[in-house]
């Protein structure tokens, strides 16, 4: 039986193990950079950086280029999400679709999307629309896979269950197969979610005037390493809470499931 | 409670006529059952019995519809079945209840699409026939092995069925559990008088449950034997007859000089 | 635990010391790198001519190997200085200076040409853009950090506009090249030798050069490391490219044929286009002057955050003495 102060011991304890590496990096990297170790044209010293942070968050520079890039990303996100789930439960559900489908996205899943780039140029011109299917392409394959195999991975033994009961076909849609589906499903997007963030510095290759990856573009252009840093870790730390918001969605939805966490 | 049995018109007899089915192993047929003749009255209480393998499972799966290819005729009140239904209902050896459904929504489940009845009433009172009345809201995964079989029976029963298909379904339970989940079926079957087919390798289920147990022996699997067990209930496990019968059947499985009765089973 | 800690922190700490050591140059090798544009002719006369190691020999580097890696524009270039793996640079003045300021240890020890027309703001040929006031509100694509981006707010100023009037696109050359033609920008500042490729093919005209705005120059920086190492042999490729560039003032026709692939353009084409350039490596005092006019244009608009001291960026001594004296 833990008492009290050994409680705290313990909390302070994995806070520490949650940063300690984080914080060994930094350490390090400060303190070769002070030893002249690094050079700050290619990698400036975490002081900088944060320096640089600060200015840009106070001026709003930074928020205004973030709400840029993620407008992008959900616009983006978004329609992968729908054409996926909806295809990907077509799909699953119908072994003709699936045949049918099946060479043509087993061809295209592996092109990486900055190789979509000259075709995106071309078909929606240097505009918003070409960075959307950027981020687009990114999302759609995690989302249309992970449906058609949550689809597929539906248990058999509820599928004779629900043949006995003479289950009417959009019963047996709406109250077996989606919901088994539903974690696989929720991976897919998930993942699909993370792509299109990390899409987001391909898709403003194309010619952006703003966002994270413009930003990051931009100052590499004008060997501003410390915007560079400074961008990068924007798009780690926003991805990072994208990510937390997914989990804590599913956490909430599925509420009938007791999940494996680790030892 | 059930008024199923003033409405019914028809006695379900089920029929099986010169049952036989084989399973291709590269190409090799191997039979699985061979023969079977069989026919259940209306009301009656069937146990097969026999050991792994002998085709049982095969024999029930094709009453229920789940299996088609197969030689031979089987009918229900004098109709043949092609494929699964809710006039044949079934309980399985794993529970098979949605997790994302609640215990009462699970039973719910069971009911045929586009029931205009008390859906309210009738949920309720299956609940209570399984003895799970409290917890209409917990979920699967809260309930033990026991209580989630009962429940796949109120599902199993809630669509009133001509018949009650149960294949092996106390298998994955414990020793104290299986022996009141025995006891919990009887009461159910008296209470809603359902034609019932159990399939079990467990001889006293059979004897305890059945008013007639079906010995099957195995590869290819024919019926060796059909014991009547006309005891009265309550069944005392250890009665002369009781014995006696046991006896009877374990002379189908274990030759003479093996027959284990000096050890409790 | 404690052992798995200890594997954790030595891999993390391999893998930063990998990253600063960096790449270093094998003893005798000198790496250039350039861009494969007209303005640059002189170097790829005398590489093809054999004259850069006839001169290095000269100066004692008979061994040495030369590599010459091709970059699309300035920008890179200074990437690549950063990560150490150049010596000698050719650019533009405002690259380099970008470079400098962003603390590359380098000096500007020549200049590669100058050449008004050899940079410009084109328009597509159907455009009805006929003077840069037209240019507002319009979409314009430019290398950012690039000479031809000062150029071209050079332009903008003559038309009584500024950066805001218009609508800024950061493009590369060759992605410029399409977007203009399939009308995607109203308009770009490039180099040659695209302003020649586009205009011969009908796609743009040339609505201003630098001519009375900006002289175009072109510089050859050294890393100061290598510079004082190897002052001798600086200034034996320095010898090797003003030969180049008598070549070219002699023997135009003889030249464009030479170094046709190296730049990607016909000889028909290129000949007009090595006339346009002054291939003079020496810096003289008029140069300083556009060098500083760069500087102030990229501190004005916020490209460098640091001022830049160009006497002390350019090194004057270096051209003069391997040049002047004969």
């Amino acid at each position: 039986m833990t008492s009290g102060s050994n409680r705290h011991l313990q909390t302070s304890l994995y806070v520490v193990q949650y940063f300690a590496l984080l914080l060994i990096l930094v350490v390090a990297w400060q303190a070769l950079s002070d030893l002249g170790y690094i050079q700050p044209i290619i990698l400036p010293p975490p002081s900088r950086v944060l320096a640089t942070l600060w200015g840009m968050t106070t001026s709003g520079l930074l928020a205004r280029h973030i709400g840029i890039s993620v407008i992008r990303v959900l616009e983006g996100f978004g329609i992968a999400a729908l054409l996926g789930l909806a295809l990907g439960i077509g799909i699953g559900l119908s072994r003709t679709l699936d045949r049918m489908t099946g060479l043509l996205i087993q061809l295209i899943k592996p092109i990486p999307p900055i190789a979509w780039i000259p075709v995106a140029i071309l078909w929606f011109g240097i505009g918003e629309q070409s960075k959307v299917y950027i981020i687009f392409l990114g999302a759609f394959f995690p989302v249309i896979i992970n449906t058609i195999d949550g689809i597929r991975q539906t248990d058999h033994k509820l599928v004779e269950v629900a043949r006995i009961l003479e289950v009417s076909k959009s019963r047996f849609i709406w109250q077996v197969v989606l919901p088994g589906a539903f974690p696989t499903i929720m991976t897919g997007l998930r993942v699909g979610l993370m792509v299109a963030w990390m899409c987001v510095v391909a898709a403003e290759l194309i010619a952006a005037g703003s966002g994270v990856g413009y930003l990051i573009m931009d100052a590499r252009q004008l060997s501003q390493s410390d915007v560079v840093v400074v961008g990068m870790i924007t798009i780690g730390v926003i991805g990072k809470l994208m990510d937390s918001l997914i989990s804590l969605l599913e956490k909430r939805v599925i509420t009938w499931k007791s999940v494996f966490s680790g030892v | 409670m059930s008024t199923k049995h003033n409405e019914r018109k028809t006695e379900p007899r089920l029929g099986i006529e010169g049952l036989s089915k084989n399973y291709l192993v590269r190409s090799e047929a191997i039979p699985a059952l061979d023969g079977i003749d069989l026919t259940i009255e209306d009301g009656e209480f069937v146990a097969i019995v026999g050991s792994s393998g002998c085709g049982k499972s095969t024999l029930l799966r094709i009453i229920a519809g789940l299996e088609t290819d197969y030689a031979g005729r089987v009918s229900l009140a004098g109709k043949s079945i092609t494929g699964p239904g809710l006039d044949r209902g079934m309980v399985f050896q794993e529970h098979r209840l949605l997790p994302w459904l609640t215990v009462e929504q699970n039973v719910r489940f069971g009911l045929k699409t586009g029931y205009s009845g008390e859906v309210r009433k009738l949920v309720d009172e299956h609940l209570d026939l399984v003895g799970l009345s409290g917890f209409a809201n917990a979920y699967p995964y809260q309930l033990s092995g026991g209580m989630a079989q009962r429940v796949a029976i109120a599902r199993a029963l809630v669509n009133q069925p001509e018949l009650l298909l149960m294949d092996e379904p106390f298998g994955a339970l414990d020793a104290l559990t299986r022996i009141q989940m025995q006891q919990e079926v009887l009461r159910i079957r008296k209470a809603e008088k359902t034609t019932m087919i159990l399939v079990t390798h467990d001889i006293d289920e059979a004897i305890f449950l059945g008013d007639r147990v079906v010995v099957m022996s195995s590869r290819p699997g024919r019926i060796k034997r059909v014991i009547k067990v006309d005891l009265p209930h309550p069944r005392d496990r250890g009665s002369y007859e009781f014995v006696k019968i046991r006896q009877e059947i374990y002379r189908e499985f274990f030759k003479e000089a093996e027959l284990p009765f000096s050890y409790a089973i | 635990m404690k052992k798995t800690m200890l594997t954790v922190f030595s891999v993390i700490t391999t893998i930063m010391l990998g990253a600063i050591a960096g790449p270093v140059a094998n003893a005798g090798q000198i790496r250039v790198a350039t861009q494969p544009i007209p303005a640059f002719a002189p170097l790829f006369v005398a590489q093809k001519k054999g004259w850069v190691n006839q001169e290095l020999a000269k100066a004692g580097g008979a061994s040495d190997v030369v590599t010459f890696t091709s970059f699309p524009a300035g920008p890179p270039i200074i990437e690549s200085f950063a990560a150490g793996q150049q010596d000698i640079g050719l650019l533009g003045d405002n690259p380099a200076i970008i470079g400098k300021a962003a603390g590359l240890n380098t000096r500007i020890i020549a200049l590669t040409s100058s050449g008004p027309k050899g940079l410009a703001v084109v328009v597509p040929s159907r455009s009805t853009i006929t003077s840069p006031r037209q240019l507002k509100g319009k979409r314009i694509g430019v290398v950012k950090g690039s000479y031809a981006h000062h150029l071209l707010l050079l332009v903008l100023r003559k038309g009584g506009l500024s950066a805001n009037d218009i609508e800024l696109i950061n493009l590369s050359q060759a992605d410029i090249a399409s977007a203009i033609a399939n009308g995607n920008i109203d308009a770009a500042a490039i180099w040659d030798p695209l302003i020649t490729r586009l205009t011969t093919q009908h796609v743009v005209r040339v609505l201003t050069d630098g001519t009375g705005l900006k002289k175009g120059i072109l510089v050859i920086i050294a890393s100061n490391d290598f510079l004082t190492k190897n002052r001798d042999k600086t200034k034996a490729l320095l010898k090797a490219y003003q030969r180049g560039s008598e070549f070219i003032r002699a023997n135009p026709e003889a030249a464009a044929k030479l170094i046709s692939s190296d730049v990607n353009l016909a000889p028909d084409l290129l000949l007009p286009v090595l006339k346009k350039f002054d291939y003079n490596p020496v810096i003289h005092v008029d140069d300083l002057q556009e060098i500083r006019n760069s500087e102030a244009f990229l501190l004005g608009n916020g490209l460098i955050k640091s001022p830049v001291n160009i006497d002390q960026f350019v090194d004057l001594r270096v051209s003069r003495e391997a040049l002047l004296r004969k």
